[in-house]
């Protein structure tokens, strides 16, 4: 019995399972005693003995599990190459996936680039000759043809800028801050409908819809039959204002600001929009003066509807 | 996993399903791969299996199975098997031509390094006859105890243990009585 706890104790120690202390014991006895070394060595022989007996045996029973299986014939599909790196392949999926995500986000930034560049120089030519535009006015005896041309060119221009703003999904520059009117259309009332009431309820439609130019049509016509009506001229004033006419917005807002009572919301709403006119066309320095005095108007009243907007555009536009 | 490391009839279990449902396809790709016989095919798959046991019943366990699932594993050491028991009976095998595991490589390698250990552990190992052969595999392979006095018909644990005792003592006995047999494996195959 105490050569078999011998034998246990020499095994758990072979195989690191006895104590630290334990070990430690056992380790100092082994090299005081050769005979128990001997003893030791003999011991781990027989384990692997033991192992060998094992891997016979397991050997054994797979041999004979596979008598009754048959070979498989296997096909080229699944002879594939066994992945070194079993994420290899999803390794490369997202690879793949990243480059073209690189490539797509690299396109469109370029892209977006070139659309804003574009915008900025239709942008720019346009102020050129509002302000060209805004001095021949300013002269007493304008030359009409000269006028004309310019007014041709610039139509063209702020077309191509239309176009540009509508690809590049972003309004330009000029529209920042200011909000689309939901109804233009003019009061209701109850009875037939007037003629004036009419068209400024397809004006209306037509702005919705962003076909300004309609919208401009109804406004004069409407205004061609009531001169003073205050709806077709606030119509008017925010149909050339979208298409970016702000030389010929201008005045109309000043009209509508006029034609409503100073305090009132209709007033500071015109005046607001005319203070973005002025901004729109602040290259030239007359104009950029009137923007910085009707700003720094509304800066001075914080309880004015449009003050946070004011403090918005200070910031920037840097003044 | 834990089936294989467990030992015991459920090992056994697990090897069996394993063998049945999965040599076919690891022999087929070893004798597609290699141009091995069918025979020698089984043969390499035997071969694999014994390694994967050894590898997950190490400390380490599992962590080769983090690069392919068990099956790819079984059936690229299988195709190493496979060439290198062609090699090694002066056949020319067929380029594998696919990249295969080190891990099965390795173990492959050794178990044909230790081929003559193996002979000399299975001369000594019949001094002790068949019954302690057995006695000492049911230990090994960690069956319980009420399997290994039923398998061995022991009336009780203490018997079965004496048994196992008696066997490694015979074994060992063989050893001292034949100590060039024992050096050899010392400072060859075990030192």
């Amino acid at each position: 019995m105490a050569n078999e706890e011998l034998g246990d104790k020499i095994e758990a120690w072979l195989k690191g399972q006895l104590p630290a202390a334990e070990a430690a014991a056992f380790q100092a006895a082994l090299a005081a005693d050769p005979a128990l070394a001997e003893e030791v060595e003999l011991h781990r022989l027989t384990l692997h003995a033991m192992d060998h007996l094992s891997e016979q045996h397991l050997q054994q029973h797979v041999l004979a599990w596979m008598e009754g299986v048959d070979i498989e014939e296997v096909k080229e599909e699944s002879e594939k190459k066994p992945l070194a790196f079993p994420y290899q392949y999803w390794f490369r999926v997202a690879s793949a996936l990243l480059i073209l995500t690189g490539a797509f986000v690299f396109y469109q930034i370029w892209r977006s680039g070139a659309e804003k560049q574009k915008i900025v120089n239709l942008e720019a030519q346009i102020r050129q000759q509002d302000s060209m535009l805004f001095e021949l006015k300013q002269q007493a005896a304008p030359d009409p043809a000269k006028f004309d041309s310019l007014s041709r060119e610039n139509e063209q221009l702020r077309q191509q800028l239309r176009g540009a703003t509508k690809d590049s999904g972003k309004p330009s520059e000029p529209f920042a801050y200011y909000s689309k009117p939901k109804n233009l259309g003019g009061s209701v009332r109850m009875g037939e409908e007037s003629s004036v009431e009419q068209l400024l309820r397809a004006g209306d439609l037509f702005f919705q819809k962003s076909d300004l130019e309609q919208a401009e049509d109804k406004a004069r016509a409407a205004l061609k039959i009531e001169p003073d009506n205050r709806d077709a001229i606030r119509l008017l004033a925010h149909a050339l204002f979208g298409q970016q006419r702000f030389l010929e917005a201008e005045p109309v807002f000043a009209r509508v600001q006029n034609a409503y009572a100073q305090s009132s919301n209709g007033a500071k709403e015109a005046a607001w929009n005319r203070l973005l006119c002025h901004r729109a066309l602040a290259a030239d320095a007359g104009q950029r003066a009137l923007f910085k005095a009707a700003l720094s108007a509304i800066l001075k009243e914080p309880k004015h509807p449009y003050y946070r907007q004011a403090v918005r555009i200070r910031t920037t536009d840097r003044l | 996993m834990e089936a294989l490391r467990a030992g015991g009839i459920v090992r056994e279990d697990v090897w069996r399903y394993l063998t049945v449902n999965w040599s076919g396809y690891c022999c087929g790709t070893a004798v597609k791969r290699t141009g091995c016989k069918e025979h020698e095919a089984k043969e390499a798959f035997s071969i694999a299996c014994l390694g994967v046991d050894k590898r997950i019943r190490t400390a380490s366990g599992d962590d080769f199975l983090k690069k392919a699932s068990l099956k790819t594993y079984l059936t690229s050491a299988t195709i190493y098997a496979a060439w290198t028991v062609m090699r090694q009976r002066k056949k020319e095998p067929v380029e594998v031509g696919i990249k295969l595991y080190a891990e099965g490589e390795e173990d492959v390698n050794k178990w044909f390094r230790q081929r003559d250990c193996r002979e000399i552990l299975e001369k000594a190992l019949a001094s002790i006859g068949e019954r302690c052969k057995k006695i000492l595999v049911l230990f090994k392979d960690g069956f319980g105890m009420k399997e290994i006095m039923e398998e061995m018909g022991f009336g009780n644990e203490d018997v079965a243990k004496a048994q196992k005792w008696q066997c490694q003592e015979r074994f060992k006995a063989y050893l001292r009585a034949n100590p060039n047999i024992s050096s050899l494996l010392k400072e060859n195959c075990y030192g």
